[in-house]
């Protein structure tokens, strides 16, 4: 929990606190950046324009709507998500038609449960940037597809389709992953 | 949130990220506040004082050598034409030189006639008893060791090259030697081993008769070859202050702790002993013995979230910070309780430093202000200290068995302003900046590079050897 001390001094352009809150809070940061840009060499200049951003924005939090936590979680991601979309120069989202559907597929049949984090995180390296990015908004970030339609600026319709598709795509992957793993492929 | 999401999601949360290096604040930070477009965080001062420490020693030895060369010039330099000064002459030198100069117009008033158009008939010489510490040398040489400051006038007899070169206005006149036995009188102070002046020129006055100096002319004299001018006086100073002493942590993290810097409260005071050399009337180099006693009041917090420190607790009980971390359900989501917990140390140190200063000074009539640099050796003579624990326990503890650095140096800046009662004494107020450039580290996670002000208020008293 960041103090609130630290909050007022920060919001007075405090160096002192802006260090304080940086190394208090990084790690967190660090983690959502990681999981939304996977190019290592971009880490730190996203953490740096989240951090730019929080700093400048911190005047406008507010503690009585919310921890500051989810304040700064949702800056981090806003980030992310820019510059997902600055460098792939094409909408975020993913068209129905680029994938093949998965066919159904039985939860319990997947074996989902036996996936550590390094394969998930190797399945969600291989996912289309619109599926990723709605899958860890909603599913990791825990925004409302309400919230997810206003930040990607689609409909809530859409949100929820691209929901959809993100998490068979997953499935999919995931069936071969542990396919593969069965027969000692990798 | 079905089984899949909590899987996903659980993969997530319960992975503690490692920060890849080049990710500390002091990497990140310019680039942050770039992008913020704020003024970058101030640098520390230790940069700042060695550049105002070169650049007042970069002065002080030019300045020094421009006053040593240009008074040097002034006065004793080649070919230097020297102000016009008047010499008293006592009744009975008069009188005598009246003599000399009754004879010596007698012996040669035809042939100066003969050899010049002006008066100069009236041409004697003299021997001057009675002279100004000032007329004719630099330095004051009372000593006798600089350039003779009176002219042993012999009487001799003029030829006719004597006059041509007394009748020119600005000859030089040649000082090769002086005689030392006689604090007075010099002899053959000049290369014709003669000096003649015109009777016309010795006045009356209340004070007696005085010999209006030059009269030939302006003579220029030139410095001995073997005389080099006394580079570093022999005044000394000593002096006596105390004051107050202000301080602050430069404080050096290792990235899991942070110290509540707004909190702390602090009175600290110092003693000074302190001698001077007067190098020269501005310049002043002095050193001493300070006695600084330190003592401060600051809380320890930790604010790391993602870190668990709960292994601090096997740590001495001094240790600056503690945390514990717990878990608590709030439905679904897993969420972080964070306890903060505060101890309050209380520190004194006391410490011996010698300070080396180097001082430029501006001299008024009854004011002087001044600037200078320098060095501090310091040794800690004494550290000890308590703390009021998390459980609020009172501490004592020997910092002596855990300040690892016992000696250091500083860098000090200064500036002064002394106020002149008398010729002996001055009151004096003394403003200083010491930045250590050691670190101190007195317990087992903080470390500090201590930045202190000292205000101090003292006498002074000067002396000459």
């Amino acid at each position: 929990m960041i103090e609130k001390k630290i909050i007022n001094k920060c919001r007075k352009g405090d160096q002192r606190a802006f260090r304080e809150l940086y190394n208090a809070t990084v790690p967190y940061i660090f983690s959502i950046v990681k999981r939304y840009v996977f190019a290592e060499s971009d880490w730190k200049d996203v953490v740096q324009d989240a951090f730019a951003q929080i700093f400048t924005k911190i005047n406008v939090y507010d503690e009585n709507k919310g921890d500051f936590k989810p304040f700064i979680r949702k800056i981090t991601v806003n980030i992310c998500l820019m510059h997902i979309r600055k460098n792939k120069k094409t909408p975020l989202l993913t068209s129905m038609s680029d994938f093949e559907e998965p066919a159904s597929i039985d939860l319990d049949q997947m074996r989902f449960q036996n996936l550590n984090r390094t394969d998930i995180e190797n399945i969600l390296k291989d996912m289309p940037d619109g599926y990723r990015a709605i899958f860890l908004l909603h599913v990791i970030d825990e925004f409302t597809y309400e919230e997810i339609s206003e930040m990607l600026e689609i409909t809530k319709e859409t949100v929820r389709s691209q929901m959809f598709r993100a998490k068979k795509w997953i499935m999919k992957k995931s069936i071969i992953q542990y396919k593969k793993s069965s027969y000692g492929l990798f | 949130m079905d089984s899949f999401d909590k899987k996903m999601k659980d993969a997530f949360e319960a992975y503690d990220e490692q920060i890849p290096e080049g990710m500390s604040w002091d990497e990140m930070a310019p680039g942050i506040l770039d992008k913020m477009d704020v003024p970058k965080e101030k640098k520390r001062f230790t940069l700042l004082f060695v550049l105002i420490g070169i650049g007042f020693i970069s002065l002080g030895a030019f300045m020094t050598y421009h006053f040593m060369h240009e008074e040097g010039n002034k006065n004793v330099g080649p070919y230097t034409t020297l102000p016009e000064q008047q010499i008293t002459v006592s009744e009975q030198k008069l009188k005598s030189i009246e003599e000399k100069s009754t004879l010596e117009t007698t012996d040669n008033t035809e042939e100066l006639q003969s050899n010049t158009t002006t008066k100069t008939n009236n041409i004697v010489s003299i021997d001057v008893e009675s002279h100004s510490s000032t007329a004719y040398s630099y330095p004051a040489s009372k000593d006798q060791s600089g350039v003779a400051k009176i002219v042993h006038l012999e009487e001799q007899e003029t030829t006719a090259m004597d006059k041509e070169e007394l009748n020119q206005p600005h000859k030089v006149v040649e000082v090769n030697n002086y005689d030392k036995q006689s604090s007075h009188h010099v002899r053959g102070l000049f290369d014709h081993k003669r000096l003649s002046v015109q009777k016309t020129a010795f006045l009356n006055n209340q004070s007696g008769s005085q010999l209006a100096y030059p009269l030939v002319g302006k003579m220029l004299l030139k410095e001995p070859k073997d005389y080099n001018p006394p580079f570093l006086s022999k005044a000394f100073y000593i002096a006596f202050d105390a004051g107050l002493m202000f301080w602050d942590w430069n404080q050096t993290e290792d990235g899991t702790v942070s110290i509540d810097q707004y909190e702390r409260e602090q009175l600290s005071y110092n003693v000074n002993g302190r001698i001077g050399w007067q190098l020269h009337k501005n310049w002043s180099l002095e050193t001493g013995l300070q006695l600084k006693s330190f003592e401060s009041e600051f809380n320890g917090v930790f604010y790391d979230e993602y870190k668990d420190r709960t292994d601090t607790l096997e740590q001495p009980i001094y240790n600056v910070v503690t945390r514990v971390v717990s878990y608590e359900q709030q439905g679904e989501i897993e969420v972080d309780v964070f306890e903060k917990r505060t101890i309050r140390h209380f520190n004194a140190l006391v410490q011996l430093s010698v300070p080396v200063v180097a001082s430029f000074q501006w001299n008024r009539k009854k004011w002087a202000l001044s600037a200078g640099a320098g060095a501090n050796i310091s040794y800690m003579l004494l550290s000890k200290g308590r703390s009021i624990n998390a459980q609020e326990q009172l501490v004592e503890y020997n910092a002596n068995t855990t300040l690892r650095s016992f000696a250091g140096f500083d860098l000090v800046g200064r500036f002064g302003l002394d106020y002149k009662l008398n010729d002996s004494y001055a009151l004096y107020t003394d403003i200083r900046v010491n930045q250590a450039l050691n670190t101190w580290t007195i317990d087992s996670e903080m470390s500090r590079n201590p930045l202190h002000y000292t205000i101090n208020l003292g006498v002074k008293k000067r002396f000459a050897l």
